[in-house]
C-alpha cells in the first residue's frame, strides 16, 4: 500500500488553532437528520471525548495536592488548639515569615520556588483553559460516530494529490491542521505542474470525506524540481 | 467517484536520469556526428524545467583534405560555433519529442575533435 508511505505530520491541538474553534465535535452530514436519531446527545457526547483530550489527570493533581495542603493546615491548627508543640511550623510563625519573606531566605532558592510554582500554576492554568483538542476530525455519517486521525486524513490527500500532480511519493507532503490542508508539491523537472490541478484533485477527496470542521486546501508548489523522479 | 478520476488511479510513470542522460547522448552523437560514448551529459533543474549540460568531442573532416577541398568544411556544416550553436536547438526538439520532457536550455560544451573524413569511399 503505498499511501502508508507517503509522508505527513499533522499538529497536536495547537492553543491558536484551538482558539479560533467554536465547533463541537458532532455535525451530522447533510444528508443526516439530528432529530430522527434516539441517541444523537450520546454520540454527540462520544465525538466530544473522542476529540478531546482527557482533564482527569490534572484535575485528579491538583485535588490531591488542594487535599494535602488542606490536611497539613488542618493538623497545624489542631496541634496548636491542643496546646501541643508544633508539627513542622506553627501557623503563626508562618503567617510572620510568609509577611517578612525576602528576608530570611537566600534569594536563589526564592527565585527557584518561585519558577516552580509558575510553572505549575501555568500548567494547570492552560489544561483547564484550553480546548485540548486532539489532531482529529469527524466523519460525517448518519447511523455511527466516526471520528479520523489527521495522519489518516493527511496520508490519503498525499495520495490523491499524488495521483492528480503525477509524481512520486516523496515529492508530495501534506500537512493536515483542523482549519488547513497544506499540500506541498515538488515537482519532476520538465514537468510543469499547475497547482489549481492539485488544488481540484485535494478539495473532491476532501469534499468525498465529507469532514467537520472542512479545512481549507492550501497547495504550495516548490520552484525547484526534482530530476529523473 | 468520477470516471476521469478513477483513470487517474491507473498508475505513475517516471523516467529516470539515466534515461533521460542516454537519449540526451543519443541526441548529441546524432547532432555531432560522433559515437554516443563519447558524449558526456548532466542534468540540471532549472526552475522547474530542465537544463541539459554536454561535454562532448565533434567530428570535423582532416584538415589535410579540407586543404584540399575547401568546400569540405561546409558540407560538415560549417565553423565548429555555428554547429554547436545550430546543435542546441536541435538536441532541445529532438530530446523534447523523445522524453516528453520540458528543456529550457542545452549547454554544450566542446571537449575534442574527432577526424571524420565521412563516408569516404574509393
Amino acid at each position: 500500500m503505498s499511501a502508508a508511505a507517503e509522508r505527513h505530520y499533522d499538529d497536536a491541538a495547537s492553543p491558536e488553532a484551538a482558539a479560533t474553534g467554536t465547533q463541537a465535535a458532532a455535525v451530522p452530514g447533510p444528508g443526516a437528520d439530528p432529530g430522527a436519531r434516539p441517541d444523537s446527545a450520546l454520540t454527540e457526547r462520544v465525538l466530544a471525548r473522542e476529540t478531546t483530550s482527557s482533564r482527569a489527570s490534572a484535575a485528579v493533581i491538583a485535588a490531591v495536592l488542594v487535599i494535602g495542603l488542606c490536611v497539613y493546615a488542618l493538623l497545624e491548627t489542631a496541634v496548636r488548639a491542643v496546646g501541643q508543640p508544633p508539627w513542622l511550623i506553627d501557623p503563626q510563625t508562618a503567617a510572620e515569615k510568609a509577611i517578612a519573606l525576602p528576608a530570611g531566605v537566600s534569594p536563589l532558592l526564592l527565585g527557584v520556588s518561585g519558577a516552580v510554582l509558575c510553572a505549575a500554576g501555568l500548567f494547570f492554568f492552560l489544561n483547564a483553559v484550553l480546548p485540548g483538542r486532539r489532531a482529529r476530525h469527524v466523519l460525517a455519517d448518519p447511523r455511527a460516530a466516526v471520528v479520523v486521525d489527521d495522519e489518516v486524513i493527511a496520508s490519503a490527500l498525499a495520495r490523491r494529490a499524488r495521483l492528480a500532480a503525477n509524481v512520486t511519493q516523496e515529492q508530495v507532503m501534506v500537512v493536515v491542521s483542523r482549519r488547513q490542508v497544506i499540500v506541498n508539491v515538488r515537482p519532476t523537472s520538465g514537468v510543469p505542474l499547475r497547482a489549481t490541478d492539485v488544488q481540484a484533485a485535494v478539495e473532491a477527496e476532501l469534499r468525498d470525506m465529507a469532514l467537520s470542521p472542512l479545512p481549507e486546501v492550501r497547495v504550495n508548489l516548490a520552484s525547484s524540481g526534482v530530476i529523473g523522479a | 467517484m468520477s470516471a476521469p478520476a478513477a483513470r487517474l488511479l491507473a498508475g505513475h510513470n517516471r523516467i529516470s536520469t539515466q534515461a533521460l542522460t542516454s537519449v540526451a547522448r543519443a541526441a548529441a552523437a546524432e547532432a555531432l556526428g560522433v559515437p554516443p560514448q563519447d558524449v558526456r551529459a548532466d542534468w540540471a533543474d532549472d526552475d522547474g524545467l530542465l537544463a541539459l549540460s554536454l561535454v562532448t568531442p565533434i567530428a570535423i573532416p582532416s584538415l589535410t583534405t579540407v586543404l584540399r577541398d575547401p568546400a569540405r568544411v561546409a558540407a560538415f556544416g560549417g565553423p565548429i560555433w555555428d554547429r554547436a550553436v545550430a546543435a542546441k536547438a536541435e538536441i532541445l526538439r529532438r530530446v523534447t519529442e523523445l522524453s516528453g520532457a520540458q528543456l529550457s536550455r542545452v549547454d554544450i560544451r566542446i571537449s575534442g575533435a574527432s577526424v571524420r573524413d565521412g563516408g569516404r569511399v574509393r
